[in-house]
């Protein structure tokens, strides 16, 4: 997971640096709910945590912000995955552009508590960033699932 | 599937999340000089608060109103009676403000005493020796700003310290932190009322050669501009002579352990 996590930081730092417009798709999040929801709640959260912190740091951004957002999101959706079954494409889409407004909405949230209130465009850019990271996701997930990972072992953590 | 629920450890979960949460709190200042664990730490208490709040105050009212009915006619009787002498009160200061308003001084005074005053509700005090503040049921969304003035009819509160959208902590007057500019209402010497973190006020900067008697009343100056002016800050319980400055305690005018709602002063209006 630690090699993937600097991977993912490396191909932000890179698009941040060449084409920062493929920033709006939410790398971090789209394989924190990979990962989660093909393993356990506590790895999800693990890695929504570390996947989290990278992205504050590529980002420029206060570290821990995304770090929370991916912990919880990360958490909550391999939580939620134990009852919903995730495998319709349309079905998916939709689950991914719904986390990711939460996450940008969860940011906001963070950002107006320590009295940096958002823009006047924050919903329609969270909006677009959302339905990027939806249909990129899709794409992403399906790509991984050709290296698909052990089915969910719930006695590992 | 229960049992897969029943199992589900949320506890790394809470740690993971504290730990970002004192991780940002490390790093970020609100513009009121407050962090951000503070600030989340007064969003989280808010509603348990309120809740807490609304129950016991629900309760309250169901007795007084339906089980000590008795006491019901006296309390109207006393209402109205105070009603009338406020009226009449009123009456006589609405003519002095028009009086007032003709002088060359009107904008200056406007200035001084022209505020719109927010009705909020306390839901939260701390325990009087630890900070001596309170949580009030309004926050930015209601118009709230950072050290806004906080007073009742019977005097000066405190001031706004940290505000969240939905509730603000009060920074009471006792706190040690705490400060207003005041005015002896007999002499008109001006002081600063400072908290000492137990029950009064101390008055500073008085000179020793000037008279303060035990019962004269203090009010605030407005030179904070935090406070409006002549809002009652207290009685003068204790005057004695201090090395440079007189050594004056003030029995402060509200009793802060009573006290349900309070009024916030909003920006001047327009």
């Amino acid at each position: 997971m630690l090699l993937l996590a600097l991977a993912i930081a490396a191909i932000q730092l890179l698009l941040a640096r060449y084409l920062p417009v493929a920033l709006y798709v939410d790398l971090s999040l789209v394989f924190t709910l990979y990962i989660g929801w093909r393993s356990t709640p506590v790895r999800g959260a693990v890695c929504g945590s570390v996947l989290g912190i990278l992205q504050d740091a590529v980002y420029r951004t206060v570290i821990g912000f995304n770090g929370l957002s991916k912990t919880v999101l990360g958490f909550f959706a391999a939580y939620l995955s134990q009852w919903v079954s995730l495998e319709g494409f349309a079905f998916r889409i939709a689950a991914l552009v719904i986390l990711a407004m939460l996450d940008n909405g969860l940011v906001g949230g963070l950002q107006t508590l320590i009295g940096e209130p958002a823009q006047e465009s924050f919903w329609a850019q969270a909006l677009a960033r959302s339905l990027l990271t939806g249909v990129a996701g899709e794409l992403i997930f399906r790509f991984y699932d050709r290296f698909k990972m052990p089915p969910k072992d719930f006695q590992r953590l | 599937m229960r049992e897969i629920r029943r199992r589900t450890p949320f506890l790394p979960f809470v740690l993971l999340a504290l730990l970002h949460i004192l991780l940002i709190s490390i790093q970020v200042r609100s513009p009121e000089g407050r962090t951000f664990l503070h600030s989340a730490g007064v969003l989280a208490l808010t509603p348990l608060a309120a809740s807490a709040d609304f129950v016991a105050d629900f309760a309250g009212r169901l007795f007084s109103r339906y089980v000590f009915l008795l006491r019901t006619e006296e309390e109207n009787q006393r209402l109205r009676a105070e009603l009338a002498r406020l009226k009449v009160e009123n009456a006589a200061l609405e003519g002095m403000r028009a009086m007032l308003e003709r002088s060359r001084s009107h904008d200056l005074l406007r200035l001084q005493f022209q505020f719109d005053l927010l009705p909020v509700g306390i839901i939260w005090k701390s325990p009087p020796f630890f900070a001596n503040r309170v949580i009030i049921n309004a926050g930015s969304l209601a118009g709230v700003r950072k050290d806004a003035a906080v007073i009742t009819p019977d005097g000066a509160v405190g001031r706004i310290f940290a505000i969240t959208p939905f509730s603000s902590e009060v920074e009471l007057l006792t706190n040690p932190n705490a400060a207003a500019g005041v005015v002896m209402g007999d002499s008109g010497l001006q002081g600063v009322a400072q908290g000492s973190g137990g029950g009064l006020l101390q008055v500073s900067f008085i000179p020793n050669t000037e008279a303060v008697e035990t019962g004269a009343l203090v009010y605030t100056s407005g030179a904070d501009r935090i406070y409006p002016k002549s809002i009652p800050v207290g009685r003068v319980v204790r005057s004695e002579r201090g090395s440079v400055y007189r050594e004056i305690l003030v029995q402060p005018a509200v009793d802060f352990s009573r006290v349900q709602e309070v009024l916030v002063v909003l920006p001047e209006r327009q």
